[in-house]
């Protein structure tokens, strides 16, 4: 089975993101890589509901690349990202008294950080400003950059139509179902199908450059 | 579509094409039987179509292992002025701004009562007395005080409370020691039931302006970094904002119950504040 699955995102700071983890243990917690939630983390989780900054910031630190990975990937565009991973977190801070742990913090957090994504490109969209992200599913890559001779997966990410690319990283690196991505993008599971297929080969041409 | 051929002629790019326009479903397990195992057949009879699914099994094996990425700066300074002062939502506001009103309908009601019954006994006495020509004028003072008018404070211009303390507290300075007496009770009275409906907006009203000066801050803190066609686009998009702001508490001044109003101006209110995150994150 190829499909991916949502728990598989669990890991809050990857063992490859020394960036990560040096913004951790700077913060004055650890997190082994790989582990998941340590109680540390749970603990910064109940104190931020109530109030407590500093837990919220060691939150922010363990957290932060996750969330602006996803941003920079769904956007293709790194300083809107950075700009949308801080709403993120500010949505975040404001929702988190009703976090309920009914799923773990780092799930919870990536859906909060999805749908600030998406509701970023509504409002863009309402407010009639087209953006990148209106692109056709048609629409050749355009902003695909070479790390010296082979193109990087990320930069193959980044150079995929908005529509592709969207659903590209909602389900093969986030993994959503397709039934949630039509849910939240307005489109049907077999569209989302489509463009999954669409964005792999595209990936698959721009890799084999 | 007939699934037959299962045996694939080697090399025919027409049943390429089919595996190709089928793989994704082929990948996501979405293919009946018989196409998934006609799929299987060309596939091992077809070294490229192979190739193929083996370089979108290993896509969507490293996309799922891709790394978090690390912003180019510490994005936590912006985000802890953020948390500053919670923004009161909209529709929050508005509700709490509705039932403020409420209440304050009451209170005015009552205030207008008491006011009557405090005219009516001047009236009586100034009647008995014969003193008529002293008695038009303090009528006249009574009805004439616009509560909108008379109300100083611009904080308080959202709310009718304040108007009503007003509308209370005029008619007793035009008229004998007995009835200021008997009036100033009433307009104490007034005074702390209107004190506690306009605390509601007032807190919103100073949630408000406590994030929009900190924002202010913060953006005047920028404005030097950013180029000149920002800082004035900036400044046209505020004065705008601004003025849409003011008209709404002028014509809130006008008539303090409107509901449709009062959301305007929250969301006069709420553009700026977007307005001002918008640029302090730039």
């Amino acid at each position: 089975m190829t499909t991916p699955v949502f728990a598989s995102l669990q890991p809050a700071v990857p063992a490859s993101s020394p960036g990560a983890v040096a913004a951790v243990t700077e913060a004055g917690i650890v997190v082994s890589a790989g582990s998941g939630l340590d109680t540390g983390l749970e603990t910064d989780v109940a104190a931020a509901a109530t109030g407590d900054r500093r837990a919220f910031e060691r939150l922010y630190r363990a957290h932060v690349d996750r969330v602006y990975a996803i941003c920079t990937r769904m956007l293709a565009d790194q300083q809107l990202a950075e700009e949308v991973t801080q709403d993120v977190f500010v949505r975040v801070w404001q929702k988190l008294p009703g976090f309920r742990g009914e799923s773990a913090f780092s799930t919870w957090l990536h859906r909060v950080a999805v749908n600030v994504v998406l509701s970023r490109r509504k409002r863009a969209s309402i407010h009639g400003a087209r953006t990148a992200d209106d692109d056709a599913l048609d629409e050749a890559p355009s902003r695909a950059v070479f790390v010296g001779e082979r193109l990087d997966l990320d930069a193959a990410i980044a150079g995929l139509p908005a529509g592709a690319r969207r659903v590209f990283v909602l389900h093969d690196v986030e993994g959503f179902t397709h039934e949630e991505i039509g849910e939240q993008l307005g489109i049907t599971p077999g569209g989302s199908k489509a463009q999954l297929h669409r964005a792999r080969m595209l990936l698959r041409a721009a890799l084999n450059r | 579509m007939e699934h037959t051929d299962i045996v694939p002629p080697t090399g025919a790019s027409v049943d390429c094409t089919r595996f190709e326009a089928q793989c994704g479903g082929y990948l996501e397990r979405d293919l009946d039987q018989a196409e998934r195992a006609w799929m299987t057949a060309h596939q091992s009879g077809c070294a490229e179509c192979a190739a193929l699914v083996r370089e979108l099994e290993t896509i969507v094996a490293e996309s799922q292992a891709l790394p978090g990425i690390s912003p180019s700066r510490d994005l936590w300074s912006g985000i802890e002025a953020r948390l500053d002062t919670a923004v009161i939502p909209i529709s929050a506001a508005a509700t709490r701004t509705r039932i403020a009103r409420t209440v304050s309908v009451r209170t005015f009601a009552i205030a207008a009562t008491m006011l009557v019954a405090v005219t009516s006994g001047i009236t009586w006495r100034i009647a008995v007395r014969s003193e008529a020509q002293t008695a038009s004028p303090t009528a006249s003072s009574i009805g004439v005080p616009s509560p909108v008018a008379a109300k100083p404070d611009s904080l308080n211009d959202l709310g009718l409370p304040g108007a009503a303390v007003e509308l209370v507290a005029v008619s007793p300075s035009t008229t004998s020691s007995a009835p200021a007496r008997a009036s100033g009770s009433t307009t104490r009275l007034a005074s702390r039931n209107a004190a506690r409906d306009t605390r509601d907006d007032t807190d919103a009203d100073v949630v408000y302006e406590r994030e929009i000066s900190a924002l202010r801050r913060i953006v005047d803190d920028r404005v030097v970094e950013l180029d000149t066609a920002t800082v004035r686009e900036l400044r046209r998009n505020l004065d705008i904002i601004d003025r849409a702001i003011g008209d709404s508490r002028k014509a809130l001044a006008r008539d303090p119950r409107s509901a449709l109003l009062s959301t305007q101006l929250d969301r006069a209110l709420e553009t700026k504040l977007a307005l001002l995150r918008r640029v302090a994150l730039l």
